[in-house]
């Protein structure tokens, strides 16, 4: 505000400059353009008039010219000197080709110095007659060839006018004055206009308005008044948004200091708040210098309540640590974005007791940080009893899994050789479900006592399944001490045990397998080492347990080889690898095919084929039986379905699993199949082995008379070969007895089978059931059967089992047999 | 079209002598001059010269007025009137360097004027031709 202010500073002033400026400017330039425009003129002018002369002359310059008369010649040149813009008049005659000049009048020079900056070059510096010099080319002249009045074509002489360049440039000054100043005339005007305009329409409202502005009190609510007739005008607007701005400073004053009022109450609030509080809470700085602190800090601290925080130190209190303390309060301070960070520190009192404080800070931004403190001891020890329970088996106090684990996390190529020794409970389960998981737990920890009895000093003993327990002994690989030691553990575990059930007493008797694998040649680790002794565990288990079992490489191959196979089986359902083959059932009596049992094949692209007697147990162990069965029936059914529909009334049986029954083959399933396909119930028969009826009798029984209430046939399979119980063929509703092709085989020379296979034909016969033989490969085995009366045969002597491609070439070549026989 | 032409042509001239409008100029027979071209008889009468090939100077002979025969031998010869020559003479007239022609008063005078002197020449009726003078240029019709 201080600043001198001049006139020059003023709007009026600096717009007026501009417009004076701008106006000098511009009448410079059209003055410039306003000579060289009246220069031309001029000379044209000149040019007119001497040319309107030369008119006005020229015959009469004619006629003197033709008769060559110099008086009229002279006569007309002073005639025409007359005329102020004329400077010279030369008039030549041409008789008979000589030229001579007539007339010659010329104005005298004017005095040099007002001629100075143009010479004239009259004076007869050069030939007159050429008008021609050297620096005033303008000079306007007019020549005209003057022809006989008589003969048109004959020129007779010249005349010639030169303009006088004085008097055009005279007239031309004079021209050129008298607009310049029409121009500054008028610029004047318009400068007094903009200046008045400005002067009222701009300055004098701004002015007021400033004055105004000046003098307004905006706290008492005043406002600027708009200047007159400039309501719509910019001012007008500038003028309405002072205003509005005033108002909104007025009011965000107002704000504010309701605000600061809001803050010292708050203030006071939080004063209260913070001292207070029932935990500690300190501002400090980053070498932890106290700023402040509570009443709960000094006290959680073990620090004297004096209140002054000058000249104390966080470090005052007994930390344990109290260079992390610093290092928290530093990273909270370098940390980027304001974080909070927190940490437990053991402080340690006068006493020697502890206390776990909790501490977060969070940087305040002023280069100090608040800490919040709390006691957490509680917590503390209550997390090192849970860490402590985490590895531990509460039943039976041995470690865990992870006990285990972390027990032997840390062994590497120089921890010294030990054995994993895994122990399972035989029928452990059987007990539980049976008696009770009380029951169960009295007995795993009586097991476990009878473990612990035998540990040595530097053995590890975990619990680590339902019934499984895990032991680490030290030892080698084909140490007699190993062996010696498993051996009496199994023995005293596999000691009657004396259990308190329900309020009695009763005996239990329990074995016990083990698996036993050494570090580091059956594993490099925990993890594998317990899959080792799983491997051996399961092999000896597969045997009947109560034995233990070295983990061997083969076992682990054949689990590897297994595995793989199963990888293959899955693979081969979804890529079609398995299909049907087909073996024809032939009417013994005719020798006539009346039908075909379907096998199963799998064709694997490496292998070759796989034996259904390996590849369906597998399948069975998957789960993946069902689906197989599924799709075996589906197959037959379509293909029989063909076959029918080829006019050969054929009928098929399908091989039914154990495992599929019922579940996975529901009657209601093999039902709707069958009418999927169009076929009649028996055109399909299922076979089922001796296994099925003996697994579970009721559900086969009832699964069983399901079928056959549909219409379908039920073959027994295989029989002769496992119990071959009569009362199963009385108990089930079945059709067909096929005899096994073990004992159709050694038919002939052994008596035995033969009076056996006798003996089953004629029990068939008489239970009304139909008969029909396996394998048979000779003809005299098929006239035994025949002699027999034994129904049906397959086996082949007839024909192999073929692709169903091939089975009708097959049949036909068996009818074609029997026809000749 | 072109025989047609020539043959007009012909009968024409044949009726040449007989037509009573045919101007020549006459001049002395001593004066030199065999012919004038039209140029030279046009300089001489209208003042531009006033001397013959011959180194005599020439005087030309004019009709007086507004006789018929100066009226056709100045339309003949330059293609102008009667009022045109005169306007051209009042302007040359002031300077006084050249004058025109003397005025005879007939053809009868002129002719005999140029019989009388040899720079002398005049204009007359091929008819009114006789053995005193000359014809050095003939109009033509």
């Amino acid at each position: 505000m201080k600043s001198q202010t001049h006139w020059w500073h003023g709007l009026l002033a600096r717009s007026l400059m501009a417009v004076v400026g701008i106006a000098l400017l511009m009448g410079g330039a059209s003055s410039v353009l306003v000579s060289r425009v009246a220069g031309e003129r001029a000379y044209e002018q000149a040019m007119v008039k001497l040319d309107e002369l030369l008119d006005t002359v020229e015959s009469t310059a004619t006629i003197a010219a033709f008769v060559g008369d110099e008086q009229l010649a002279k006569e007309l040149a002073q005639g025409l000197m007359r005329n102020s813009e004329v400077l010279r008049v030369t008039i030549r005659g041409n008789e008979h080709g000589n030229e001579r000049e007539l007339a010659r009048a010329e104005r005298a020079p004017p005095s040099p110095a007002v001629n100075e900056g143009s010479p004239r070059g009259t004076g007869g510096m050069k030939d007159p007659a050429t008008g021609a010099e050297s620096n005033r080319t303008l000079i306007p002249s007019v020549k005209r060839q003057l022809y006989s009045p008589f003969t048109p074509h004959e020129a007779v002489g010249e005349i010639r006018l030169d303009a006088d360049q004085d008097v055009i440039d005279a007239r031309m000054a004079n021209d050129a004055r008298f607009i310049s100043l029409l121009l500054a005339g008028q610029l004047a005007l318009v400068i007094a206009a903009a200046a008045a305009a400005m002067l009222f329409l701009v300055v004098r409202p701004i002015k007021a308005t400033s004055d105004r502005l000046h003098r307004l009190d905006a706290a008492k609510g005043e406002r600027l008044a708009v200047p007159e007739s400039h309501a719509r005008s910019e001012l007008g607007r500038l003028v309405e948004d002072i205003n509005n701005l005033t108002a909104r400073l007025v009011a965000t004053i107002g704000i504010e200091s309701d605000l600061l009022r809001q803050q010292v109450i708050d203030q006071r609030k939080y004063q209260d708040l913070f001292e207070n509080a029932a935990f500690g809470i300190f501002v400090a700085d980053h070498a932890g210098r106290l700023e402040s602190f509570n009443l709960a800090y000094a006290s959680l601290t073990w620090l004297s309540r004096r209140k002054e925080a000058v000249g104390r130190w966080l470090t005052e209190a007994g930390w344990a640590n109290p260079e992390q303390l610093l290092a928290l309060l530093r990273n909270s301070l370098n940390a980027a974005d304001n974080q909070a960070l927190e940490e437990d520190f053991l402080l340690i009192g006068q006493r020697k007791d502890e206390r776990w404080l909790h501490v977060a800070v969070t940087p305040l931004g002023n280069g100090s940080v608040q800490g919040i403190v709390t006691d957490v001891t509680q917590r503390r020890s209550e997390e090192i009893s849970a860490r402590q329970l985490a590895v531990t088996d509460a039943l039976t106090g041995f470690a865990n899994r992870s006990g285990l684990q972390n027990a032997l996390s840390g062994i590497g190529p120089d921890t010294p050789p030990f054995a994993l020794v895994m122990i399972d409970l035989d029928g452990f389960r059987r007990i539980n479900d049976a008696m009770g998981f009380q029951v169960g737990d009295q007995l795993l920890m009586m097991v476990a006592a009878r473990i612990r009895k035998l540990l040595e000093d530097g053995d590890r003993a975990a619990r680590v399944g339902g019934d499984e327990f895990a032991l680490v002994l030290a030892g080698e690989r084909g140490s007699a001490a190993i062996d010696l030691r498993v051996g009496q553990l199994l023995q005293l575990i596999g000691q009657a045990y004396d259990v308190n059930i329900s309020g009695g007493r009763e005996e239990i008797d329990i074995s016990a397998s083990a698996g036993i694998a050494f570090f580091p040649s059956d594993g490099a680790d925990l993890h594998e080492l317990l899959r080792s002794t799983e491997l051996a565990l399961n092999s000896v288990q597969a045997s009947g347990g109560r034995k233990y079992c070295y983990f061997d490489l083969a076992q682990q191959t054949a689990v590897e080889h297994r595995r793989r196979l199963e990888d293959d089986l899955r693979h081969a359902l979804d890529g079609g690898e398995l299909h049907l083959v087909f073996q024809p059932v032939v009417d013994l009596a005719s020798g006539q095919p009346v039908g075909a049992e379907a096998l199963l094949r799998w064709s694997h692209p490496v292998r070759g084929l796989v034996s259904p007697e390996v590849f369906i147990p597998l399948a069975e162990d998957l789960g993946l039986i069902g689906e197989i069965g599924l799709m075996v029936l589906d197959e037959a059914c379509r293909q029989v379905a063909a076959w029918r529909k080829a006019g050969l009334d054929l009928s098929v049986s399908v091989n039914v699993s154990v495992r599929q029954i019922p579940e996975d083959l529901p009657p209601l399933t093999v039902a709707t199949m069958l009418k999927q396909h169009g076929l009649p119930p028996t055109a399909v028969a299922i076979e089922i082995t001796e296994g099925v009826l003996m697994n579970n009798v009721a559900v086969a029984q009832s699964w069983i008379e399901y079928l056959r209430a549909d219409g379908m046939r039920v073959y027994l399979d295989d029989f002769g070969t496992g119990y071959s119980s009569l009362s199963y063929l009385k108990r089930f509703a079945l059709d067909t007895v096929k005899i096994d092709k073990s004992f159709v085989r050694d038919m002939s020379e052994d008596n035995n089978d033969r009076a056996l296979v006798d003996a089953i034909v004629t029990m068939a016969r008489s239970l009304g059931l139909q008969v029909i033989a396996e394998g048979i490969e000779t003809q005299a085995q098929l006239d035994i059967l025949r002699q027999m009366g034994c129904g049906y045969g397959q086996g082949y002597f007839f024909s192999k089992p073929v692709k169903a491609d091939e089975f009708v070439t097959a049949i036909a070549k068996i009818s074609a047999v029997a026809a000749r026989g | 079209m072109t025989l047609r032409y020539i043959l007009l042509s012909l009968f024409l001239m044949l009726l040449a002598p007989h037509a009573a409008a045919d101007l020549v100029v006459v001049a002395n027979p001593k004066s030199g001059i065999e012919r004038l071209s039209q140029d030279e008889v046009i300089n001489i009468y209208l003042g531009r010269y006033r001397r013959l090939a011959s180194g005599i100077t020439a005087e030309p002979v004019d009709l007086p007025g507004d006789a018929e025969q100066k009226l056709r031998f100045y339309r003949r010869l330059v293609g102008k009137t009667l009022a045109e020559i005169n306007a051209y003479w009042a302007r040359l007239v002031f300077s006084g360097r050249t004058r025109p022609p003397q005025i005879a008063e007939n053809a009868e005078a002129a002719l005999d004027f140029v019989a009388a002197r040899p720079g002398a020449l005049a204009y007359v009726e091929r008819t009114q031709v006789d053995k005193r003078v000359r014809i050095v240029f003939e109009l033509g019709e």
